[in-house]
């Protein structure tokens, strides 16, 4: 096993990983940016380095800094977390080049999967379906025309070398085809250093499901069951399930073997996700395979009882999978809310600032993977998730009662996040139903605001003019406090 | 003291004093009696006709931020002549002023001076936390002035459009 592993990532995944690496007695190495000085990945490992300035290209994607940071302190090692370098076989290569294990598939299998254009050619070729589409990258505007009538409106642009929705535009208008490719390429671009796009039939209303996977390098490959992933906005998901209300025991297993199918072609180690698109006859469709932890990875661990990022780092050691198929079982429900920084009310705007207190929700069945704290500046320069929520219950409707109330209970003041949204997003009649699909969003709470129609208004209006009192007798001597509790000391109501 | 908060379109004015160590409330004629207990210099704990509240608060400039019972509130502050102007303001710049929604890239501007753009038109692409986000125009109307070139680096509450009604 390895002794010390360097984790090029920063966040609630950084984090995650490092609690991994301490409970196997793995020394972890953190590495930051400056604006991530006393980020809490930095405070939790047993050593961090410096990498550089905050934009990403400069640090977290500054590979000779990594790959430097990982000599200096002689890491054996790298786990990547997800997005940043994740994915980038380059990367992978010059890890291998250099003697460090990437924790990961190894570079051939990921630009097999990272390349979606020869993917699904691969799949096609083993059986798995694919959705209909063009077979390579269009040339010129002509091509993607052509593509797009003979598929029929409407379509999806998306790029080969993508993820997290970057790149990706829906087109239901013809005139609308040029604009669109122009955006997903600059998008794509930016995001993966690789503006090829393509074009997919687009299926109405469908549901994301993922397959959880783990194979070592004898060859040994087992699912872990599905996760469902409907519930998304701008192609990003924000609340995810298992198992799935879609998917009964028949369908699951065929979903399964294909997965597995998946890795065979591939030639797939470490874990993975396959992505399906369900439609509403039941058809399933291969999607792509996420070469990575996923954010969503909890949830499978919650109810099936393995660790996830444990194994990744066990099979990049050379482990077999003692985990045999028999021995996965799903138990009970897990539901997870990501919880972002961002203004439901006003687009999904990332909300930046100082968060000035946090208090994460307790009691049974509840888990928070987090990177914040009171205090924490929140970064324009970076992925605007903060924490997750995962709950699991003995059944699906435990569980959702149990992320409201954990909702409820989940403090973050300072900036605006989604917890007020999820809490109504997870009361919804049809989520509650499980009558979900990748339009629920859109569907159901395209002008979401925030209700201030409750019976506690009286208290909150009370209450506001309380705060509001506490700060009129604290700034008697001084004038034109903007932000008086970054000035002041503590002090208490009723103290002379 | 007096205390004003406004909500949506509706201004309270919430009269507070203290005696004897307890607070007493009056809002809309109904008066209550409140016992406080700060528990951090963020989270008090109420206690109003023998009912517990846990509350969180904050205030940043004039909006004040509050969250009991997994409830969550936010109110401008009024009373005070300077955050009232900007509350008028804002009423007569309804969807007139487009600003940068936070720090960003302008990516592009879909518009020039001079045209005329629908309820629901794309003005501008912002870029930021490797997102595109459009900022769409809520009002027919014309438009004024550009402040910003595609390219460029803006503030969060940068104003980057003017719109005139028509």
């Amino acid at each position: 096993m390895f002794k010390k592993i360097l984790i090029a990532n920063r966040g609630e995944i950084a984090v995650r990983v490092i609690r991994a690496c301490r409970e196997m007695g793995i020394k972890s190495v953190a590495i930051f940016s400056e604006t991530d000085r006393s980020a809490m990945h930095v405070e939790m490992a047993d050593e961090a380095v410096f990498i550089g300035e905050p934009p990403p290209l400069r640090s977290y994607l500054n590979m000779d800094s990594i790959l430097r940071a990982a000599r200096l302190t002689g890491c054996e090692a790298i786990h990547p977390g997800y997005g940043f370098l994740a994915e980038n076989h380059k990367f992978s290569e010059r890890c291998e080049a250099e003697g460090i294990t990437f924790i990961g598939p190894d570079s051939k299998a990921q630009m097999l999967v990272g390349d979606k254009i020869a993917s699904r050619k691969a799949m096609s070729e083993v059986g798995v379906p694919v959705i209909p589409g063009m077979r390579s990258a269009g040339k010129d505007i002509e091509e993607f025309k052509k593509a797009a009538d003979r598929l029929g409106y409407p379509v999806m642009v998306k790029a080969s070398a993508g993820g997290g929705g970057k790149g990706m535009r829906i087109v239901s208008d013809p005139s609308k085809l040029k604009g669109c490719i122009e955006e997903g390429r600059r998008e794509a671009g930016s995001a993966f250093g690789d503006d090829t796009v393509y074009l997919e039939k687009c299926l109405v209303r469908p549901r994301h499901i993922e397959f959880q996977i783990l194979a070592d390098k004898e060859g040994n490959a087992i699912h872990l069951f599905e996760r469902e992933c409907s519930i998304q906005r701008r192609h990003q998901k924000i609340v995810e399930e298992s198992p799935s209300t879609a998917l009964d025991s028949e369908l699951r297993e065929k979903m399964g073997r294909a997965a597995l199918d998946v890795v065979r072609a591939t030639g797939y180690t470490n874990a993975g996700t396959v992505e399906f698109l369900l439609d509403e006859n039941g058809d399933f469709y291969f999607l792509e395979v996420n070469a990575r932890i996923q954010v969503e990875h909890p949830v499978t661990e919650m109810v099936t009882g393995i660790d996830l990022v444990k194994w990744q780092i066990r099979i990049a050691a050379g482990e077999r999978l003692s985990v045999k198929q028999e021995d996965v079982v799903q138990r009970g429900h897990a539901i997870e809310c990501r919880i972002y920084a961002e203004d439901p009310a006003n687009n999904f705007f990332p909300s930046l600032g100082k968060i000035v207190f946090v208090k994460n929700p307790e009691g049974p069945g509840i888990r928070v993977d987090s990177g914040i704290y009171s205090g924490y500046e929140v970064s324009r320069y970076y992925d605007p998730i903060l924490s997750k929520l995962i709950v699991w219950g003995q059944n699906r409707d435990e569980s959702i009662r149990r992320t409201v109330c954990a909702l409820s209970d989940y403090i973050i003041i300072g900036i605006e996040t989604t917890i007020p949204f999820l809490i109504d997003l997870v009361k919804h009649p049809d989520f509650l139903n499980g009558a979900i699909a990748t339009d629920f969003l859109e569907r159901n709470f395209k002008m979401w605001k925030k209700s201030d129609k409750c019976d506690l208004l009286d208290i909150a209006l009370v209450s506001a003019a309380l705060s509001g009192e506490e700060i009129q007798i604290g700034i008697k001597s001084k004038k034109a406090i903007i932000s008086p509790w970054n000035m002041l000391g503590k002090w208490r109501i009723g103290e002379k | 003291m007096e205390h004003e908060f406004i909500s949506g379109d509706r201004i309270y004015t919430i009269n507070l004093e203290k005696r004897d160590g307890k607070f007493k409330a009056v809002l809309d004629n109904r008066e209550f009696e409140i016992d406080l207990y700060e528990i951090s210099s963020n989270h008090f704990s109420i206690l109003i006709e023998n009912r517990s509240y846990s509350v969180y608060h904050f205030r940043r400039e004039s909006t004040q931020y509050i969250v009991i019972n997994g409830h969550s509130y936010c109110f401008e502050i009024g009373g005070e002549e300077d955050t009232l102007g900007t509350k008028t303001d804002k009423a007569l710049g309804e969807g007139l002023i487009i600003k940068a929604p936070m720090p960003g890239t302008i990516l592009k501007i879909d518009v020039k001076e001079g045209d005329t753009v629908e309820e629901g038109e794309c003005l501008a692409v912002v870029e930021a936390m490797k997102m595109e986000t459009g900022l769409y125009s809520t009002v027919r109307a014309k438009v004024k002035k550009i402040f910003v070139d595609s390219g460029r680096q803006v503030d969060g509450g940068e104003v980057i459009i003017e719109l005139e009604k028509i």
